[in-house]
């Protein structure tokens, strides 16, 4: 067994307020190891907001989050890529850089590594407006790699691109993870991509539909890169397929 | 002698009446000009400066002018006319501006998506442009609301010369109450006003803006959400119908001088606008009777005083605005603080500005009066508040409403993630994502300072007068003393200057908050 990151124990969430309260998270417990765990689920099943509970956005109406070191550092790349309009790339991987007692310089220095790692070197002065959705997708995953968190955590990330953008941010990803290059430890993605997940994932939790229970666990250790065409990873779908729907 | 309640009832109303007719002008008026400046380059760089000319120059006291011109046009109403005029300017130039500031900041694919399918002139207007300028209309609502009453004592009452008009309401009643020292009616009838100020608020004007941006305000919510919404809403989608088909009749109708008549049109309505303004700016009466004299001035001492004098107020103008920005900023970033926690600040500060911008000057002076005779310092004191009463407010409610509702969610987000806080949020996220509220507010509260420069900078207290220098004194000394050359010719070099800012300061920010704003 590898090293947990982070524990989760009975997370229980509910949403709305006076005489409509719907359940959304039911007694979720979960361990995340040092690897690549993704969280499926059918949409408005609370995997964001399982998401947003780890990155202590959200509290849990009961239940807890434990992590194994105090301080940890956490990377979240947004659903959409919520860049500041009026802040050039640089200043958007800066921010959180700045918020955290960097100099300016350091802070620049450190944004420029990690947006020459999502290939943006070149437009770092450039504002969000004048980049393709893929380009603002990537400034969020350099300015999420650029804290040098000990957890990454992706919020469906890929969605909203077009299907070749997405193919290559995710190898990208899975380069940055491979390589070793971050000190990223573990990486949470949540997804709604069967697909997705196998090619990616060390390990895959399937969430139940509203309100969201731990519905299978299923270890992923087809080696990388993974072919989507072989027999393992089909046969690995259907697996999951069974437990989706 | 105590006033019959019926009467004081009735003067009350009447005002209250007055206070809607100012308000329905100035809100029609606004979102004319203000989408029509934002979408069409000519008429912003014409009309922009000449609103910020009206807005700035201290037309209180030299309001006689227009009524002499109603009262000339309309012999019967015309001193009513003159009450309501009167009020709109009070309460326009800040909704214009808001409603500019509102349109200019919208996305640019929305301007593409118009031209694109053709959308109409109408629908463009009631159905593109105006929904999105809600939350700027509903702060500035606020604000307008406050002022016209703040005005209204001093307003109903028309000294032209030496003939006096009045109509009756309830500003009549407390300024007759005063000068005779009826103390009875006085206190009966700033009792009543305050109570309708109050009451007006938290019936209609604090759910209306609690209902457009979403904040937690003080408000009572029935009277609103059962009558004034569905009422409006109906409304304005029935005359927006209206025009709709009205304009698909005259396209088929017209399509061949639509381009060049549109163009015809807009010069025209410049033209007039440029002679309304000269006229509402310069003394026609004086005009025809200074005509044979009326010769540049000689002296160059005159343009060296006027400019010295010029200099002297923008200093002040400039740092009361840069105050009330403070000031709102930081009211506004505790607000904010406030709202997430357990504090109780959000639910009670608009109020709050509505009570002290409201009420009418009337009842300041005593309490400044006593202020201004503790000494010099004292008198500094007493001009900064009178400086502040007539600027701070519009940034106060421009960033407390319009700005606190433009924070995004998913940026607030980003900040808790990445734990960016303090001076950091306030400079990064904070005040770039109220831009737009900051600049339509100081916009405002510029224009309103430069119009307090003839309250704030020479204070008659009645035992003391005090001259602080600049322009507004200035203007005061010129009228006092009947130098009506003079004051015509500061008036105008005045609004040279004023317009000379506007087309550089102004417009640069303006253009900033259009580049930076173009995304999500």
């Amino acid at each position: 067994m590898k090293n947990v990151v982070v524990s989760l124990r009975d997370i229980e969430k509910y949403y709305g307020g006076k005489g409509k309260k719907v359940k959304v998270l039911d007694k979720i417990s979960l361990d995340v190891c040092e690897d690549f765990t993704t969280i499926l689920g059918p949409s408005g099943s609370g995997k964001t907001t399982l998401l947003k509970i780890i990155a202590g956005v959200e509290k849990p109406d009961s239940g807890s989050v434990i992590f194994n070191k105090p301080n940890l550092r956490i990377g979240f790349v947004f659903q959409f890529p919520t860049l500041l309009p009026w802040q050039t790339v640089l200043e958007n991987v800066t921010l959180p850089l700045r918020a955290n007692g960097l100099s300016k310089e350091e802070a620049e220095e450190r944004a420029r590594k990690y947006l020459g790692l999502v290939g943006l070197l070149e437009f770092e002065k450039f504002y969000p407006h004048e980049l393709s959705g893929g380009m603002r997708q990537r400034v969020n995953i350099a300015r999420a790699l650029a804290i040098e968190p000990d957890i990454l955590l992706l919020d469906e990330p890929f969605s909203h691109l077009d299907p070749l953008t997405a193919e290559s941010l995710r190898s990208e990803i899975l380069d940055i993870w491979i390589s070793g290059s971050t000190p990223v430890r573990s990486i949470i993605l949540v997804t709604h991509n069967v697909d997705e997940a196998i090619l990616m994932s060390d390990r895959i939790v399937i969430l139940s539909p509203r309100p969201a229970k731990v519905k299978k666990i299923i270890e992923i250790s087809l080696p990388r890169p993974r072919d989507r065409r072989s027999k393992e990873f089909q046969s690995l779908e259907d697996l999951v397929y069974e437990y989706v729907s | 002698m105590i006033i019959n309640i019926g009467t004081l009832l009735l003067a009350d109303a009447l005002s209250t009446l007055r206070m809607f007719i100012a308000y329905t002008i100035s809100l029609i008026t606004a979102l004319i000009l203000g989408i029509s400046m934002a979408r069409n380059r000519y008429l912003e760089t014409f009309i922009l400066p000449i609103l910020d000319i009206l807005q700035s120059i201290p037309i209180l006291g030299f309001f006689p002018i227009a009524l002499v011109a109603f009262i000339a046009l309309f012999p019967r109403t015309g001193v009513e006319i003159a009450v309501i005029f009167l009020l709109v300017t009070s309460l326009i130039w800040n909704m214009i501006f808001g409603v500019y500031s509102a349109v200019k900041s919208l996305d640019p694919s929305i301007s593409d998506l118009v031209k694109l399918y053709k959308i109409p002139i109408t629908t463009r207007f009631f159905r593109i442009y105006t929904p999105p300028t809600t939350k700027s209309i509903g702060a500035n609502s606020i604000i307008s609301w406050a002022g016209g009453w703040f005005f209204i004592t001093s307003s109903e009452i028309i000294a032209a010369g030496s003939s006096e008009y009045r109509v009756l309401g309830i500003g009549t009643i407390i300024m007759n109450a005063y000068t005779s020292n009826d103390l009875a009616t006085l206190v009966s009838g700033l009792v009543l006003l305050i109570a309708t100020i109050l009451m007006t608020y938290l019936i209609l004007w604090n759910p209306l803006a609690k209902d457009l941006a979403g904040l937690n305000i003080l408000s009572i919510d029935v009277f609103y959400y059962r009558i004034v919404k569905p009422l409006v809403i109906k409304t304005w989608d029935l005359i927006a119908s209206l025009f709709e088909s009205l304009e698909i009749k005259f396209r088929s109708f017209g399509k061949r001088i639509s381009v060049r008549g549109s163009r015809i049109l807009l010069f025209i309505s410049v033209l007039i606008l440029i002679v309304v303004s000269v006229y509402y700016v310069t003394p026609p009466a004086t005009l025809v009777t200074n005509l044979g004299q009326l010769k540049p001035i000689a002296e160059l001492s005159f343009y060296y005083t006027t400019l010295i004098e010029i200099l002297l107020s923008l200093s002040r103008v400039a740092g009361v605005v840069l105050i009330g920005f403070l000031i709102s900023t930081y009211l506004a970033y505790l607000t904010f603080k406030s709202s997430r926690g357990e504090g109780f600040l959000d639910k009670y500060i608009v109020f709050i500005g509505e009570i002290l911008a409201s009420i009418p000057a009337i009842l300041w002076w005593p309490i400044l009066s006593f202020v201004a005779l503790k000494g010099l310092l004292g008198v500094f004191i007493v001009s900064l508040i009178v400086f502040l009463q007539g600027s701070l407010w519009y940034t106060y409610f421009n960033i407390l409403i319009y700005g606190l509702s433009n924070l995004k969610r998913e940026y607030i987000e980003l900040s808790d993630i990445y734990n960016v806080r303090g001076l950091l949020f306030i400079r990064a996220i904070f005040i770039p994502s109220m831009l737009p509220s900051i600049a339509s507010g100081a916009l405002s509260s510029w224009g309103g300072a430069w119009n307090s420069t003839i309250v704030a900078e020479y204070i008659d207290l009645g035992v003391l007068t005090v001259n602080l220098g600049g322009v507004g004194a200035y203007l005061d000394t010129l009228f006092n003393e009947n130098r009506i050359l003079e004051l015509s010719m500061t008036i105008i070099i005045l609004s040279l200057f004023i317009a000379l800012v506007n087309k550089t300061v102004w417009r640069v920010i303006f253009k900033r908050l259009t580049r930076r704003y173009m995304v999500e």
